[in-house]
């Protein structure tokens, strides 16, 4: 009885039943009324703090943790010359670079048997893969915090492999492991949407032309899925860039990134100009992050052409 | 389709190994924080070398985490509820052909999802300051229903855009005025992405903890919060214990409404 709930790609465009009605004047009313209520939450409690927050980030600090309305640069000064918050604009940017790589590698394989497999099968990864989305950050980093410690599992593992114990809390490292595994639902998720679309009739044709595994992910699956590969990464370097709670539990104080510094700002040093300011550039880190990818992705589309 | 079953080779095999390595990669901190609640000793250690139930006794003797949890359980269902009903009615008019301007107002709907968590969170914190009504219930609803919105609109309307119009218009053709037209047609046949969007928004709002750390008080503090400031300087099994029922109940309610609804389908 009940419709499609998700659109069958496969099936072709689905058809309207009706032609195109006449546009009559006030029709828009229902609808903008339908919106009145999202407008309603979305201005005073979202749009509203972020304009504020954008008025504050030009005010003057005053000592003690108070500040006093100005048009000043000074906070964005403080961060573009001061070669400390450079260098941990770099970290972070590196960080999330590393992320978003290590993420790919393991997620590959993954999203690829995710996307090609039978019914059995798909349900189960498709909830192994949900189920860490389904946990809050806070016990996932508190796992990685038990798994990491020095004489936890990962350091025995490593001790059993005849490899050197290695520090692995308190610095990007194992800021870096830890954060790989919380972000790679989303690479996995998207890589393994795009995947699926790939024509397995491709795959088939080049191995009856007595093509191996290998050539069929070279010169199929890899090409096809690039859309997939940017997207994933964008996004898991986006997310990992904004993260907070992992760096903060797994990488402690002596790991600094973009987001531990807003809330040191915000919290411990009251210094909430400075705050807003460091918020802003992330924010326009982010920003820009995704409208360079997106011309990355059309120079490469055409490119291939 | 059906596919002939491929001859078991070396690569395949690899394949399989390789996925169960990062299956029990990504499986592996949440395992390791239940089975380490499980501790019998007074201390963390993984492996525990004893199990014991005492730290889930405490955990139900500790006012702090059970006031923590009934809270969040309490904000979780009524952003969920108002979320759910300002999200419907915004991916109706959404997916209604004469809005014109709907791709601005759902990038503007969806943009809580574009801002890092921290910025929200500092934000919220200098706004609600300023108004009086820091680490007040209000404003911890107030921005959990926006957290949580972008959700509702992105699936409801997924939804809505796979279900045939025709049959609400077939209905409104025969005399039934628009709002019932809705409740007795499109809104049954929609239920699975309303029951799932709810699900998600209760969880997303469950599990935060970026946001809300910044606008928690000492005595409104979500149960992921308390959580966080505890094993900032403690680690001993309790939280674990306490982790393992976030956990649990979260998987426990996607479950369920799995067997209703169906979700590995929607994706």
């Amino acid at each position: 009885m009940a419709g499609e709930r998700v659109p069958d790609h496969s099936a072709g465009v689905t058809a309207t039943a009706s032609g195109p009605r006449p546009a009559r004047p006030g029709r828009w009313l229902p609808w903008a009324a339908l919106m009145l209520p999202s407008a309603l939450l979305l201005v005073p409690f979202f749009f509203a703090p972020l304009a504020i927050m954008l008025a504050y980030s030009f005010y003057r600090f005053l000592p003690g943790g108070r500040q006093e309305p100005a048009l000043i640069l000074d906070n964005y000064w403080r961060f573009v010359s001061d070669a400390f918050y450079r260098s941990i604009l770099v970290d972070t940017l590196l960080m999330g670079a590393a992320v978003a790589v290590l993420a790919l590698v393991l997620s590959y394989p993954l999203a690829y048997t995710l996307a090609r497999s039978r019914s059995r099968w798909k349900g189960l990864l498709t909830v192994i893969v949900l189920i860490p989305l389904m946990t809050s950050v806070v016990v996932r980093s508190y796992g990685w915090m038990i798994l990491l410690a020095n004489n936890g599992v990962a350091n025995t593992l490593l001790a059993v492999l005849q490899l050197p114990r290695t520090q692995l809390m308190f610095n990007f490292t194992g800021t870096i492991i830890a954060l790989t595994e919380v972000l790679m639902p989303f690479m996995v998720l998207t890589l393994s949407g795009v995947i699926q679309q790939i024509d397995p009739d491709l795959e088939d044709s080049v191995r009856s032309l007595g093509g191996s595994s290998w050539h069929v992910f070279r010169d199929v699956i890899l090409p096809l899925s690039l859309p997939g590969v940017a997207a994933g990464s964008l996004l898991v370097f986006v997310l990992s860039v904004s993260a907070f709670a992992t760096p903060k539990l797994i990488g402690g104080a002596r790991t600094k990134v973009m987001a531990t510094i807003v809330y040191d700002q915000a919290t411990a040093v009251l210094n909430w100009p400075f705050a807003a300011a460091c918020s802003f550039i992330l924010i326009a880190l982010v920003l820009g992050l995704t409208v360079l990818q997106g011309r990355l992705l059309a120079a490469a589309r055409a490119w291939v052409r | 389709m059906a596919r002939p079953r491929r001859p078991l080779r070396i690569g395949r095999l690899a394949l399989w190994g390789v996925n169960a390595i990062v299956c029990l990669f990504l499986l592996a901190p949440i395992l390791v924080v239940i089975v380490a609640s499980f501790s019998r000793d007074a201390y963390l250690a993984f492996p525990p070398r004893g199990l014991s139930l005492r730290w889930y006794r405490e955990f139900l003797a500790s006012r702090d985490f059970v006031n923590s949890l009934l809270l969040s359980l309490r904000l979780g269902a009524a952003a969920t509820a108002i979320a759910t009903v300002v999200g419907l009615l915004a991916s109706l008019a959404l997916t209604a052909r004469r809005f014109r301007g709907a791709g601005t107002a759902r990038g503007l709907l969806t943009s809580p999802l574009t801002v890092p968590g921290i910025v929200a969170g500092i934000a919220m914190l200098i706004y609600y300051s300023r108004v009086g009504l820091g680490g007040s219930f209000v404003s911890l609803l107030a921005a959990h229903i926006v957290l949580v919105l972008p959700f509702v609109v992105l699936i409801v309307s997924s939804g809505l855009q796979a279900f045939d119009r025709s049959i609400e218009e077939a209905a409104r053709s025969l005399g039934a005025g628009r709002v019932t037209a809705f409740m007795t047609v499109t809104l049954p046949l929609i239920k699975g992405s309303v029951l799932a969007a709810a699900v998600f928004a209760f969880i997303t709002s469950f599990d935060e903890v970026v946001v809300t750390l910044f606008l928690a008080g000492p005595r409104m503090m979500t149960l992921p919060v308390r959580i966080f400031q505890y094993i900032e300087y403690n680690s001993d099994p309790l939280v674990a214990a306490v982790s393992t029922v976030l956990v649990v109940f979260t998987v426990a309610v996607v479950l369920v409404v799995d067997r209703v609804v169906g979700f590995s389908r929607l994706f």
